[in-house]
């Protein structure tokens, strides 16, 4: 095989040195060719490597004693190449910052970072300490991987098994009733309301309050990765102190005003939907799907916008913040609402509302301190789990505002049901449905609540009979307690006995759907209203 | 000595940050840069013989932002 080597030849001091030290190369068997320079001292020889070898023609030439040679340093030649996997890089910013720290190592050539990749192709003449290299990327404030940052592949297994878990305990929670059971009662102490308020804020309160003060949490972990554990509790804590002011001074407006400033199905409805949408947006970035691809394409002016008002997080929005959760759609705070304005009283209003705030601030503080304290790799997986944790909460919460928002408002676009064609429909006397008995010319309907179920859910009455509707709330659990007729606008607090009456004429046939404030009851619950066939 | 305070949009992360304290640290005649990403702002102390203000500017812009 023909090669090419290069050479050092010290002691050349002229024009005479490089013409012989040429000739002394060429006279040996199997050279090609010899390049010579006696002012650099570096050569080049092409020899068939099967007839000699470099030190062969070395010794040739320094068998003349003025010369002394050496291998040309092969690093000199060609660079070295390496990829090095960085950890924590997002943005542009840090691509440009890691390139300039690490061209700062004297050996290292050329610098090559991508931060979507993870990684950076150093070239080098001398291969640069491992020490210094992970001193500066730290010192960078960015961590030193052994492999490749992210796994596309991995990632995915990995939100698909969170997502799994997820649902999976969702539903064992369901099949065993593991939804706390706390009642409200007509009277009750504030010590029961402070206990509702623990257990709310693990269930009901947590779907939706806590969905979002978590995304909020992992924003502000992000951003503020360098902050101690106590810098990050702080929005949190301003969070939950306006969450029990905000509830206080609403509580006693709702006991002062009555029902101007309780919500309604509808505004509870898109209020759930808007909630909903924001824990989606956030889930999406906290699992990063956004991450890269979100943050480089918003045009300039937009970005800065955006981070206007990120600068305004941790300020006094977590404050104000927390004082709005009184109107979102939780199912023991609308349980609570209903309960002050039956009440009729600020001051009792203003104490049912705080005893039930601190209740749940126990809860949310401590999930807002495991996201603070936590770090690195756990902090990492905490936040993705909690990012497909709100997007579940999200999608289900969305599902609820839609049937509460929008149930109202197709009312009567469905102009003609199918009658119903029930087998028993003669011969009982006019009765369309088992369940429904006629007395005194009204339509008694006996429903009974166990936990969150409607038992029986479907009912089919006559259209412009009263209907008096006995249910049975002595099992119901939580926000059960409360159910919602949004198309009539009924809204009814149960109490814990067996016999809850509400009375009303349906008007028009159609569908009327019946749920708990939430919509976490039975789905597809509803009256089917039929003509009246003595009519 | 003079001292200002700058006004610098489009930093959003620490990163940002870093690349400007840097940026003007090499800068003849600046001393003591902070900078805040989170308020948009960069303090410095510099030598109004050594390096002009626009200088300064210069050296914020060529990193990637804006100063008015």
């Amino acid at each position: 095989m023909i090669v090419k080597k290069g050479f050092i030849a010290e002691g050349t001091k002229s024009q005479l040195d490089e013409n012989t030290i040429k000739s002394l190369v060429m006279n040996i068997k199997g050279t090609k060719k010899c390049q010579f320079d006696w002012n650099t001292e570096i050569g080049y020889v092409t020899f068939d490597d099967s007839k000699t070898n470099l030190d062969k023609i070395l010794d040739k030439i320094e068998q003349n004693k003025k010369y002394s040679c050496f291998l040309l340093d092969e690093d000199n030649d060609e660079t070295n190449e390496k990829t090095i996997y960085i950890e924590g890089m997002h943005c542009a910013s840090c691509e440009v910052l890691v390139e300039r720290k690490l061209k700062k190592i004297r050996s290292i050539n050329h610098v090559d970072v991508d931060f979507k990749k993870g990684f950076a192709k150093i070239k080098y003449d001398n291969e640069p300490s491992q020490k210094d290299i992970k001193r500066v990327i730290k010192s960078c404030g960015y961590k030193l991987s052994d492999g490749p940052v992210i796994n596309q592949n991995k990632n995915l297994i990995e939100l698909g098994g969170m997502l799994v878990i997820i649902i999976g305990v969702y539903l064992l929670m369901k099949k065993f009733n593991f939804f706390p059971d706390v009642s409200i009662t007509d009277n009750m102490g504030y010590g029961v309301i402070f206990m509702m308020g623990l257990v709310a804020a693990m269930s009901s309160c947590l779907a939706v309050t806590g969905g979002l003060l978590l995304s909020l949490a992992a924003r502000y972990s992000e951003k503020h990765p360098n902050y101690t554990g106590f810098q990050k509790l702080k929005p949190h804590i301003n969070f939950n102190i306006g969450r029990i002011l905000g509830y206080t001074l609403f509580g006693a407006a709702l006991g002062l005003f009555g029902s101007i400033i309780s919500v309604s199905t509808t505004v509870s409805g898109i209020l759930t939907i808007l909630a909903s949408l924001l824990m989606i947006a956030l889930g999406l970035q906290l699992i990063g799907v956004f991450k890269t691809t979100l943050n480089i394409r918003l045009p300039k002016k937009i970005a800065h916008k955006i981070h206007d008002l990120e600068k305004s997080d941790h300020k006094s929005t977590p404050f104000i913040l927390g004082g709005l959760t009184f109107f979102l759609p939780c199912g023991f705070t609308q349980a609570l609402q209903i309960y002050v304005l039956s009440k009729a009283n600020p001051i009792v209003g203003a104490l049912t509302m705080l005893a039930f705030s601190i209740g749940t601030a126990p809860s949310l503080l401590s999930v807002a301190a495991i996201s603070s304290f936590l770090k690195g790799n756990v902090q990492k997986h905490f936040f993705k789990f909690a990012g497909v944790l709100v997007i579940v909460m999200g999608l289900f919460s969305i599902n609820q505002g839609m049937i509460l928002a929008t149930s109202k408002i197709d009312y009567g676009t469905q102009p003609s049901i199918p009658t119903p064609i029930d087998n028993n429909n003669n011969n009982n006397n006019g009765v369309l449905d088992s369940n429904v008995k006629i007395v005194d010319g009204k339509q008694i309907v006996n429903m009974k609540i166990d936990r969150y179920d409607y038992i029986p859910s479907e009912f089919t009455i006559v259209e412009g009979v009263p209907v008096e509707w006995h249910i049975d709330a002595s099992t119901a659990g939580g926000c059960a307690q409360i159910i919602t007729v949004p198309k009539l606008d009924i809204q009814e607090f149960l109490s814990k006995q067996e016999d809850n009456i509400i009375t009303f004429i349906p008007q028009k046939e159609g569908k009327l759907e019946f749920m708990c404030s939430m919509a976490m009851t039975t789905p597809g619950a509803h009256f089917k209203v039929v003509p009246n066939p003595d009519a | 000595m003079e001292k200002i305070t700058l006004k610098v949009n489009g930093m959003h992360c620490k990163s940002c940050k870093m690349l400007v304290e840097d940026g003007l640290g090499d800068l003849d005649g600046v001393e003591a840069v902070m900078v805040s990403y989170e308020q948009g702002t960069c303090d410095l102390n510099y030598d109004s013989s050594k390096v002009s203000l626009e200088k300064i500017k210069e050296t914020i812009r060529e990193e990637g932002y804006e100063v008015e």
